[in-house]
C-alpha cells in the first residue's frame, strides 16, 4: 500500500531525510535525480543507518607502474554511512560496500504532484 | 589530473542535528532491542566501557601531588602540544562518519550529577547495561609515556578523581583502576591506596610495558593482587610506535593487529614464564582484543610446547589449558560471516564460564548486548552468565539493576 512520506522539496542530494510512515522509520535519499527509500535499521547491529552522513565512494589511484598515487572521492556512487559503526551502503542499491550480498531493506518510492509516496 | 579538493560532506553538513546531539536519541534502536529482548529480566554488566577523561582533565590535574607537574599540566590547557599527555594518532571516528565523536561535545547535561555519570547512564540505559566498568581513553597509552614520573602522577591523579567524583557518586559504575606497572613500587602503593575504595573491582595494565610482563620486578605486584583476591585486567591498545606495527600505514591495519598483538605478547610471556603456576589464584582478564586471537594462540603455543617443553619448565599443562581458565571480554567480537567459527571459539575458551560481555562504548567498534543475546548456539543460562553473572563472580560484587528495569519488573 502506498503511503505519503514527505514533500519532494524536503529531500536534497547528499542528505537523507528520515520520516516515520505507519510506525516505520524510513530514510529517503535523492541521488542523480532518483529517489530511494530504506528502512532506518542497519543490518549490522541495528543502528539508525539513514541518519548518518552520505559520503562518496573513496577510491585509490595508482600509476601505470603500480605506485600508489592518491585517494579520491567518486561522487557518482554515494554511500549511506551508519553512524554507529561506519558500515557503508550504496544509495542506489542498498548494498553494503564491504559485502554486496548484505542489503538494506528498501521500499519503492513514487512521486506525484511534488509529494513522495512509499510502498510498505 | 584534477587535483582540486572535491567538495564532500563534513559531519556538520551531513547532520545539522549534531548541534542537538543526544546519546539517548542516537541509541533509540538499542533501547528497542532491550525492550524486544526483555532485558528487564537480565542483569547486564559491561566489563569494558570508556569515557573521555580528557574532557575532565582540568579536574583530574588538580589531583596531582607534585606541584610542579600540576602547574605544568594546568598551565598548558589540559592536553595538546605542550601538555602532559599526547593524543594518539588515528581517526577513530572515520572523518566524522561515526557521529557520536563530533556530536558529544554538543550534548547537553545537567550540572549534577557529574557529566560523565549522566553521559554513562544515557548509553547504559539505552543498551540495557546495569553495571559498567569504566576505563579512560587516551590514558590507555599512558604506559608508553617517556616520563615515568608523569605516568605515576597521572595514574594517581586519575584514580583519585575517578574514585571521588564518579565511583563514590554512582553505584552503577565501577572500574579496574590504572596500575603503573612500569614502576613496581608505585604500583604497589597504588594498590594499597585504592583496593578498598568504593567501586574498585581490580587493577588495569594497559598497552605495551617498558619491561616484559614476566619481569621479576613485577612479582610483588602480582603477589599482592593475588593476596587481595583482586583481578588483573590487561587492556590492549595499539601502539603505532611499536617496531612491527610501525610498518602499517592505515588506521584499520594498526588497529586490527595492534589490539590483538598487544595481548598476544603479554599472554605468551605470561604462559611461557609459568605465571599461572606462580600465582594460581590470580585472576587475569584479557580485554579488548576480540576473540579470534585466542584459538589461534592456543593452537600455536600448544603445538610448539609439545616440541619444546624444556623451555617452559614451570608449566604443568598445555598452554591452552591455562588459557581456558582465564577470563576474556567479548568486544570487538569477530562475527562476520562465520557463525561456525564463532561457535567453535566459544567452545574452545569455555565461554559460558570465562567470557564477559563488553561494549567498548562509546568507541567506534562498540558491541551491543544483542551480539551475545542473539547467538543461536547459546543457552539462556550461558547468555545470563556471559552478559552479567560471570562478571559478578570475577569482581565479587552484587548486582545493581538500572532504574528502568526495576520499574519494568514492577509494571
Amino acid at each position: 500500500m502506498q503511503k505519503f512520506a514527505l514533500d519532494a522539496k524536503d529531500v536534497v542530494e547528499g542528505k537523507t531525510s528520515v520520516v516515520e510512515v505507519s510506525g516505520t522509520e524510513i530514510g529517503i535519499a535523492l541521488h542523480q535525480g532518483k529517489y530511494y527509500a530504506y528502512h532506518n535499521i542497519c543490518p549490522h547491529q541495528g543502528g539508525p543507518v539513514c541518519e548518518g552522513m552520505q559520503m562518496p565512494r573513496v577510491t585509490g589511484e595508482f600509476t601505470d607502474s603500480g605506485s600508489f598515487d592518491r585517494h579520491n572521492f567518486d561522487t557518482s556512487e554515494m554511500h549511506l554511512v551508519c553512524p554507529w559503526h561506519g558500515w557503508e551502503f550504496d544509495v542506489s542499491t542498498g548494498e553494503a560496500i564491504g559485502d554486496r550480498s548484505i542489503k538494506l531493506k528498501s521500499f519503492p518510492v513514487s512521486q506525484r504532484d511534488g509529494k513522495l509516496y512509499v510502498e510498505l | 589530473m584534477d587535483r582540486r579538493q572535491t567538495a564532500v560532506n563534513t559531519p556538520a553538513q551531513a547532520d545539522p542535528s549534531l548541534a542537538e546531539f543526544d546519546t539517548t536519541k542516537l541509541l533509540r534502536n538499542a533501547s528497542r532491542q532491550a525492550q524486544d529482548r526483555n532485558y528487564k529480566d537480565f542483569f547486564i554488566c559491561d566489563v569494558d566501557s570508556h569515557h573521555y577523561e580528557t574532557e575532565a582533565m582540568g579536574e583530574i590535574l588538580e589531583y596531582i601531588d607534585d606541584p610542579v607537574l600540576r602547574h605544568l599540566g594546568l598551565s598548558s590547557g589540559n592536553v595538546g602540544r605542550s601538555g602532559l599527555l599526547a593524543q594518539p594518532i588515528g581517526s577513530q571516528d572515520m572523518a566524522g562518519r561515526v557521529n557520536r565523536y563530533p556530536g558529544r561535545k554538543f550534548e547537553k547535561t545537567p550540572e549534577k550529577p557529574h557529566r560523565d555519570i549522566t553521559m554513562a547512564h544515557r548509553w547504559m540505559d539505552s543498551l540495557g547495561v546495569d553495571l559498567a566498568c569504566l576505563f579512560p581513553t587516551p590514558m590507555l597509552l599512558l604506559s608508553t609515556h617517556p616520563q615515568p614520573d608523569v605516568e605515576v602522577a597521572m595514574a594517581r591523579a586519575y584514580n583519585r578523581w575517578l574514585c571521588e567524583r564518579i565511583l563514590e557518586e554512582d553505584p552503577r559504575i565501577c572500574s579496574m583502576v590504572y596500575l603503573p606497572l612500569n614502576e613496581p613500587e608505585a604500583a604497589l602503593s597504588v594498590i594499597e591506596e585504592f583496593h578498598h575504595r568504593k567501586g574498585v573491582t581490580g587493577f588495569l595494565v594497559t598497552s605495551n610495558q617498558k619491561r616484559p610482563i614476566h619481569d621479576n620486578v613485577n612479582m610483588p605486584v602480582f603477589a599482592r593482587l593475588e593476596e587481595l583476591g583482586m583481578p588483573l585486567g590487561l587492556h590492549a591498545i595499539y601502539n603505532w610506535a611499536d617496531q612491527s606495527l610501525a610498518q602499517t600505514n592505515k588506521f584499520i591495519s594498526v588497529h586490527a593487529l595492534g589490539f590483538t598483538f598487544c595481548n598476544i605478547i603479554h599472554m605468551t610471556n605470561w604462559l611461557m614464564n609459568g605465571m599461572p603456576e606462580r600465582f594460581p589464584k590470580l585472576k587475569t582478564i584479557w580485554i579488548e582484543s576480540g576473540l579470534a586471537w585466542i584459538p589461534f594462540l592456543m593452537q600455536r603455543l600448544d603445538n610448539e610446547y609439545m616440541m619444546r617443553t624444556s623451555e617452559a619448565p614451570l608449566l604443568k599443562r598445555k598452554p591452552s589449558d591455562y588459557m581456558r581458565e582465564m577470563f576474556y571480554t567479548s568486544q570487538p567480537m569477530e562475527m562476520v560471516n562465520n557463525a561456525e567459527a564463532l561457535e567453535l571459539t566459544f567452545k574452545m575458551i569455555d565461554a559460558e564460564n570465562q567470557l564477559m560481555y563488553s561494549s567498548d562504548y562509546p568507541h567506534w567498534d562498540m558491541d551491543l548486548p544483542s551480539t551475545i543475546y542473539d547467538l543461536p548456539f547459546l543457552s539462556e543460562t550461558a547468555k545470563r552468565k556471559i552478559l552479567g553473572e560471570n562478571a559478578l563472580k570475577v569482581f565479587g560484587v552484587e548486582p545493581v539493576m538500572s532504574d528502568w528495569k526495576l520499574k519494568a519488573q514492577k509494571a
